[in-house]
């Protein structure tokens, strides 16, 4: 019992306290709770379009022996066993093409209990009819009642059919990119022996049903209950969505984290203000730990609210935010998953982080002398030294960053991981300096600032200065979590930039070409599809400014130490400029018969550099080559490259593997792709691969996954926003006499919330420049650790928007407390506090 | 560790004590070899010139702060030896407190101020007690109002209620009169007078004011850290004198 009465009064008579304390708690839970529930919810889809069975199917019949199918005498038995409903074989492996794309073809049940896919318009196939998803229809642009031609791979070679659409099913991660067709076209089309699975529901218990079929049919079949295949569905579904709550965990903690710092500070705060209050306590007789026990009463019931509030929130916004996608995404949305027990735990997350956060302050608000409740002079805030420890631990911190950086460094890119994490560890080390040695750091930009502060704002931008430089722990508390959340965005975007800058270098190494032309039919073979006369016709084609074949094949390399069969690529280099970026050494000034170029770590590996000697062969012929340039990226050069005339010699029949297009200047991509795709026959084997395509789809991942990170770590950024906020506004609250004094010497109500103002955005300045420096330095390192070429591309506009915005958020903090400032009165000079 | 037993009918016994603040060359001597005994039921004050060692004086004698040397006991038992923790439960159960802010909670109505001291020691009342406390103070119809609603007359008197409820062995009070209007000051210093006759209540006061010191039994007074003389049951004049006298 004891203070807790008084703890629960003060709650009830300023709840503004709960407000102050719990805000950012609330927030750092509602993105908690989101989380839970996005996953949980992504968690129940998966198993739903996972699980291979229906709820109803009972037993699971597969064919565990050569040859590998259920024979249809097996088939009739157990459809004619007693207490079986329904019996319905599953196929699935057949690989099909329609146009130039591959398919799977499948056959499953859409109708009784065994159905896993319903046709939502349309009719089940009939005989040479197929369902699509629906997204796959509207993909190939079909509609029900069209025909088109598919291709067939069956073991021997590939047949072509006519199929007919019959109707469409709901798309699901399985049934996206598969065909579906009845039994017997399966077989049919196939050309299969039979199938290896066969379902089975029927009305007797389960465990019944499958012994009794296990018995009937041998040990040449396995029978698995429908509750195992589908356990095992989920566990692996389940799986997949543990992964993504794993990495979204990591923001999860760093914005708790964030509000953790940002709560305890407030209870400092606060506790400074009640310091008299405490000592009396102290003074007529409760002792430190019932003081103690009264704020942990109070931290409980602010990070219960908040909490609660956040968890509902959360309910609140992911139902409406999935009732919203219903309106404008055409597939079916998932019902919102709402596990009561992740809320629970989010709750008390918050009450753990609330309670962890304000034990500290606690224990030292309750250390004062009860004297202190004697003396009438009003109790100063002893913050204002700067402790020799805090500096001490900044400058170890600083050079424990430093070391982790340049041990990180010295390992270099061979230790992708361990760079990773060295360069993590060094920044967290990092900003472990600047929230310790945080007071020193406002201290030194106060005063730096408070001559052009001055200037630029007058008496309200001088007097912001000085007062942020006051009380330097907690504005350096504030702006370190500021910092953090501009740190995080920083890094998102300089990492994201580095890797789309890397994947454009690397797409640029993979497909140098405006387009290429791929023949994916038998590659051990001399003969292609890709001969003379399609060369000419692509020549001729409009828009085609050059056709360049590229030849691979494998040989026997000897590079001097050891004899390898290799993968040699041969293409005339020089032809094509995207080849000679990012060469290691040597060039290709020089390049033709007689010469050779080597992958990097091929070189490395043999020991080789320019100059040296590589004898390649085949076929009993051979020719010696020299090492011309050293190439970084292998991504259409292969290990090794040689040129055409030397690969003549060895292999004269050998027809390209690919085409690389080059198109005229002017001529747009549509136009290209129209005369690339009259031009190239239609063959499942020829693949046309369109380069800015493929950019831009990566594009637009990059931008998805960068409002996504964005999203992630801007709850930081509210976070900090929030604890600036609230520390200007607790200032504002105890510096009342002080404003009533320059209110009464004349200041106007306008230059107080100037003054706020002015701290806001002294704050924001000093947290983004910090923030920008660091995030970008180390995802840049990060950034050229992890790709090949050393890649770091620093988005100039996107962080000059950043600091902008971070300071305008500094500023929208500032706000309330501002106000606040400016109604100040004179009689606040008065009052006695 | 020696307990001193004290004269029968003195609460607080303070022998030789001395307080030097600070250390080498900002040391400040403010007690030097103070000896003070309090009478059991008796209002006993305490002035001085400022600077003279009231205030420290006081903390010591009250388990606030320890000092440099000498002894100290309240009732008996010896403070300058106990721990941090036993002293804090002297004050709860053996000490009354009067401030001159008078440190209400202003979140708690004039009731659960006075019931503060049970609420910490988790201990429940002696309600004829207080009863006769509160009528007596005649704040019974304040009782449900918190302190921002009462005059500072009030709010003295509630805090004195808060100081007299635990039926406390001796009460401290510090500059009592300090923040309130001479009327409401005259109100509180005949409640502390009142206390002392009617029900027995032991009291130390440190105060700068001639007519607050005139209510008391006696007045003890202090310069430069030494007792400096002592008045039985003084006028306002005769207190005014004996400053004077010090101060020449
Ligand atoms: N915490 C302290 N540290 C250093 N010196 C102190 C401290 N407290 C008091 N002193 C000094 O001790 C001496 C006695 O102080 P004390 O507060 O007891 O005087 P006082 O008689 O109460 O004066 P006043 O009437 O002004 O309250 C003074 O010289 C004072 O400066
Ligand atoms: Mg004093």
């Amino acid at each position: 019992m004891g203070l807790g009465k008084a703890s629960l009064a003060q709650i009830r008579q300023r709840p503004s306290r709960i407000l102050l304390t719990g805000i950012a708690i609330a927030i750092a839970t509602f993105f908690a709770a989101g989380t839970m529930l996005f996953t949980d919810t992504l968690r129940d889809e998966f198993i739903r379009s996972t699980v291979s069975v229906s709820e109803e199917t009972d037993a699971v019949v597969d064919a565990v022996e050569e040859p590998w199918v259920l024979t249809d005498e097996q088939i009739q038995r157990v459809a004619a066993m007693p207490g079986v409903d329904q019996v319905a074989p599953s196929g699935s492996g057949v690989s099909i093409a329609i146009g130039r794309n591959n398919y799977v073809l499948r056959t499953s049940p859409v109708e009784g209990p065994l159905a896993m896919h319903t046709v939502e318009e349309g009719s089940a196939p009939g005989t040479d009819e197929v369902l699509l998803s629906r997204s796959l229809a509207e993909e190939l642009d079909f509609a029900i009642g069209d025909q088109f031609e598919v291709v067939l791979y069956t073991e021997a070679d590939q047949k072509t059919v006519t199929a007919t659409l019959s109707g469409l099913v709901r798309d699901s991660p399985q049934g996206s990119y598969s065909v579906m067709t009845s039994e017997d076209t399966f077989v049919d089309w196939s050309e299969t022996d039979g199938f290896y699975q066969l379902l089975v529901a029927g009305s007797q218990d389960e465990g019944d049903l499958v012994s009794a079929i296990q018995d009937d049919l041998g040990t040449s079949v396995l029978v698995n209950s429908g509750q195992q295949v589908r356990d095992e569905d989920m566990r692996s579904a389940a799986r997949q969505a543990d992964s993504i709550f794993l990495v979204l965990s990591i923001f999860v903690v760093i914005a708790m984290l964030a509000a953790a710092i940002i709560v305890a500070s407030t209870y400092r705060i606060l506790l400074a203000r009640s310091r008299q209050r405490t000592a009396m306590l102290r003074c007529i007789g409760a002792h430190p730990g019932q003081i103690v026990r009264a704020l942990l009463v109070e931290a409980v019931i602010s990070g219960g609210l908040a909490g609660v509030s956040g968890a509902l929130a959360a309910v609140g916004a992911g139902t409406a935010g999935l009732a919203i996608a219903d309106l404008f995404v055409t597939a079916t949305m998932p019902p919102l998953t709402v596990s009561v027990p992740s809320l629970l735990l989010c709750v008390l997350a918050a009450v753990l982080l609330s309670v962890v956060a304000a034990v500290f302050p606690a224990i030292k608000g309750a250390r004062i002398p009860p004297v202190a409740a004697m003396s009438s002079a009003p109790l100063a805030d002893s913050e204002s030294r700067v402790g020799r420890l805090r500096t001490t631990l900044g400058v170890l911190l600083l050079l424990g960053a430093l070391g982790l950086l340049a041990l990180g460094l010295m390992m270099g890119t061979n230790e992708g991981q361990l760079f990773v994490l060295a360069v993590m560890a060094s920044g967290v080390l990092l900003f472990g300096a600047v929230l310790a040695a945080g007071p020193l750091l406002v201290r030194i930009m106060t005063r730096l600032v408070e001559r052009p502060a001055g200037a630029a704002g007058g008496i309200a931008g001088r007097l912001a200065a000085r007062n942020t430089g006051r009380a330097p722990r907690r504005s350096a508390t504030t702006a370190s979590v500021f910092a953090l959340g501009v740190t995080l965005v920083s890094a998102v975007l300089v990492g994201l930039s580095s890797m789309q800058a890397g994947a454009d270098e690397q797409l640029r190494a993979s497909m140098p070409a405006d387009a290429m032309v791929s023949d994916f039919s038998n590659q051990e073979e001399v003969d292609g599809l890709l001969d003379q006369q399609l060369v000419d016709d692509l020549a001729a084609a409009p828009g085609v400014s050059a056709v360049t074949p590229l030849w691979e094949t494998p040989l026997d390399v000897d590079y001097g130490t050891d004899v390898v069969e290799e993968w040699v690529s041969s293409v005339d280099v020089p032809a094509i400029p995207n080849l000679t970026r990012n060469i290691a050494s040597g060039d290709f000034s020089e390049w033709g018969q007689g010469s050779v170029a080597l992958y990097q770590r091929v070189a490395d590996d043999h020991g080789l550099s320019v100059g040296d000697t590589v004898t390649v062969g085949a076929e009993g012929r051979t020719v010696e080559l020299t090492v011309q340039a050293i190439y970084r990226q292998g991504g259409t050069l292969g290990f090794v490259s040689i040129h055409p005339d030397d690969l003549r010699t060895l292999m004269p029949d050998l027809d390209p593997f690919r085409l690389l297009i080059a198109a005229d200047e002017a001529i747009e991509l549509d136009a290209l792709q129209q005369a690339l795709e009259a031009t190239v026959p239609i063959d499942p084997n020829l693949s046309l691969f369109y380069p800015a395509e493929e950019r831009e789809a990566f594009e637009e991942i990059i931008g998805n996954l960068r409002l996504v990170a964005l999203g992630l770590v801007g709850i930081t950024v509210i976070v900090a926003m929030v604890g600036v906020a609230t520390t200007l506004s607790l200032s504002v609250v105890e510096r009342g006499q002080e404003y009533g004094l320059l209110r009464a010497l004349g200041l106007r109500g306008g230059r107080l919330r100037s003054m706020l103002t002015w701290e806001g955005a002294l704050l924001g300045v000093y947290a983004t420049v910090i923030g920008i420096t660091l995030g970008s330095a180390y995802a840049a390192m990060v950034a050229s650790a992890l790709s090949d070429v050393p890649m770091m591309a620093i988005p100039w506009g996107q962080l000059g928007a950043v600091l902008v915005a971070m300071i305008a958020m500094a500023l929208l903090a500032a706000l309330i407390p501002a106000r606040k400032a400016a109604r100040s009165s004179p009689m606040q000079a008065l009052a006695d506090d | 560790m020696s307990s001193t037993t004290t004269a029968t009918g003195t609460i607080v016994a303070a022998t030789d004590v001395s307080k030097v603040y600070g250390s080498a060359d900002t040391q400040v001597h403010a007690l030097r070899g103070v000896s003070l005994g309090v009478a059991e039921s008796e209002f006993t004050a305490v002035m001085g010139p400022s600077g003279s060692g009231k205030s420290t004086l006081m903390h010591c004698m009250a388990g606030l702060d320890r000092p440099t040397s000498g002894s100290i006991t309240i009732g008996g038992t010896e403070i300058t030896s106990l721990r941090e923790r036993q002293l804090t439960d002297l004050r709860r159960d053996r000490i009354g407190f009067i401030f001159q802010k008078f440190n209400l909670l202003s979140e708690l109505t004039a009731e659960d101020n006075i019931l503060l001291p049970f609420s910490i020691a988790g201990r429940s009342p002696d309600e004829e007690w207080l009863k006769v406390v509160i009528d007596i103070l005649g704040i019974r119809p304040r009782l449900g109002h918190r302190p921002s609603q009462l005059s500072g007359g009030q709010q003295q008197r509630v805090a004195i209620a808060r100081a007299l409820a635990t039926r406390p062995e001796v009460v401290f009070a510090d500059e009592p009169t300090g923040n309130l209007d001479s009327s409401s000051g005259r109100e509180v210093l005949e409640f502390l007078r009142r206390s002392t006759g009617d029900f027995g209540q032991t009291i130390v006061m440190v105060t700068h004011d001639p007519s607050a010191a005139a209510a008391a039994d006696r007045v003890v007074l202090l310069a430069d850290g030494r007792i400096a003389g002592e008045l039985r049951r003084p006028s306002r004049q005769d207190v005014l004198a004996a400053l004077d006298e010090l101060s020449r």
